[in-house]
């Protein structure tokens, strides 16, 4: 007997009626396929709570078609979210022992159910954010805080691409939950983050001492108060854009860019751009009496 | 983390998969698409675009998975290979097949400039660009999750 993939779907979506768990799965991530020798299902889940009930249910599934000479291969997962990471401290081995990390806690969520992973982040991939986001620099009393902070949104990110991986590459954070993040997984996640590298290196330029006269001229012509980052965001535009072709297109408007970031980019850009005014106060007195205004 | 074992492969398939990535990366390469170029460089580059991302999940699916020889001339076989390994939600499941519909248009659809930018070839090498850019992160993920497989040697 031949079974589409529709009819395999229609099957077990019965039986996940009479359980009442349909309402559980997500039809936008949920998908079966025809696979020319079998079938494949991947059941997508909002709950991790009723994992094991459908697991089971698909199970039997597999056991009946088998009778019909029918193979089906299945993945049954859920959808998780991130609530929250937040550095932990030095990584250690099993046996105690200090590795060259440092451990980042990550608290999941799906539907009820909550679950924590740990990421062990290289010293090597914190050595290249710190690098690529000009933290070297930082002297403020804060700067380790600041510096976990930034690694911890590189965590984030990190964690949601493994989460975003459906079908058999999925990630399962119940069974696996130790994560390592070297530096290729740090170069990936820096690649992906477009808008806010772009915004971060024009923070940069901006306090670089060719250009940091010019936009403190600017910001006192037009009567702006350097400690409002929102009043200050538009100069920015600035120091953004590049080579322009024909056909391409780049970033010109800091506040569209600006716009593009999630709320925790947004307020770690923030903190850099503060962090960048503490560090021209002090290494910068005559520009401080220079722009006594701006900086008042 | 993935449900497959990895197991070392045969230097004769780790070839082959060099090969293949060979190829995917050259063709990527020359689907670079100018700011003078005509409607059918503009076509070639997109048809190339879309092989080069065939040849890379052949590269990839190789090293995971078997039988993959008998799909690599199927390529909805192909993008289902790909959407199962992936997930139906995953860019590079959508990305591939919005390549091929795109192709599919550059090789055989003569009037697909008229009817989609109104023969309007800088909003045509416009939008191509963006896609290409779209396009090139994901192509380098799947080379390089191709890749690893090769560094076992």
């Amino acid at each position: 007997m031949n079974l589409t993939s529709n009819q395999v779907e229609e099957m077990i979506e019965r039986q996940l009626r009479e359980a009442a768990l349909s309402n559980f799965v997500n039809r936008a991530h949920s998908q079966f396929l025809d696979m020319q020798n079998e079938m494949f299902v991947e059941i997508v889940l909002d709950d991790a709570t009723h994992l094991e009930e459908v697991e089971k249910i698909v199970r039997n599934t597999t056991q009946e078609l088998k009778l019909q000479d029918i193979k089906l291969d299945s993945v049954v997962r859920a959808l998780w979210e991130i609530l929250d990471v937040s550095y932990v401290g030095p990584s250690r081995s099993a046996d105690g022992g200090l590795r060259a990390a440092s451990l980042y806690d990550v608290t999941l969520k799906s539907g009820n159910r909550q679950h924590h992973v740990a990421v062990d982040v290289f010293w090597g991939a914190t050595e290249f954010l710190k690098q690529k986001r000009g933290l070297g620099k930082l002297t403020s009393k804060s700067k380790r805080d600041f510096q976990n902070e930034v690694v911890a949104k590189a965590v984030w990110s990190f964690v949601q691409h493994q989460l975003s991986q459906g079908g058999i590459s999925y990630w399962n954070p119940v069974l696996h939950p130790r994560l390592e993040m070297n530096d290729a997984a740090m170069l990936f996640v820096f690649g992906q983050s477009t808008a806010l590298n772009e915004l971060w290196q024009a923070v940069s330029d901006s306090f670089e001492p060719p250009v940091v006269d010019s936009i403190l001229g600017s910001l006192a012509a037009s009567r702006k108060k350097i400690q409002n980052f929102d009043a200050v965001l538009p100069d920015l535009s600035n120091m953004l854009g590049g080579a322009y072709r024909k056909g391409a297109t780049f970033s010109t408007s800091a506040n569209e860019l600006f716009q593009k970031l999630d709320r925790s980019e947004q307020e770690l850009l923030k903190k850099y751009f503060y962090a960048r005014v503490e560090l021209l106060k002090t290494e910068s007195p005559d520009l401080i009496r220079k722009f006594s205004k701006v900086f008042s | 983390m993935e449900r497959s074992v990895r197991v070392p492969l045969s230097p004769q398939l780790q070839d082959e998969i060099a090969e293949r990535l060979r190829l995917a990366s050259g063709l990527m390469e020359t689907a670079e698409i100018a700011p003078t170029c005509s409607e059918y460089e503009l076509r070639n580059s997109l048809s190339r675009l879309y092989y080069a991302f065939f040849h890379a999940s052949i590269a990839l699916l190789s090293a995971t998975e078997s039988d993959i020889e008998q799909i690599s001339r199927n390529h909805g076989a192909l993008h289902a290979r790909l959407q199962r390994k992936f997930g139906k939600t995953m860019l590079i499941s959508r990305m591939i097949r919005e390549l091929y519909e795109v192709r599919k248009n550059c090789d055989y659809e003569t009037g697909m400039f008229r009817t989609k930018y109104g023969g309007n070839i800088e909003a045509g090498r416009k939008d191509s660009i963006l896609l290409l850019k779209r396009a090139k992160t994901q192509f380098y993920w799947l080379y390089h999750q191709a890749r690893k497989y090769l560094d076992q040697k």
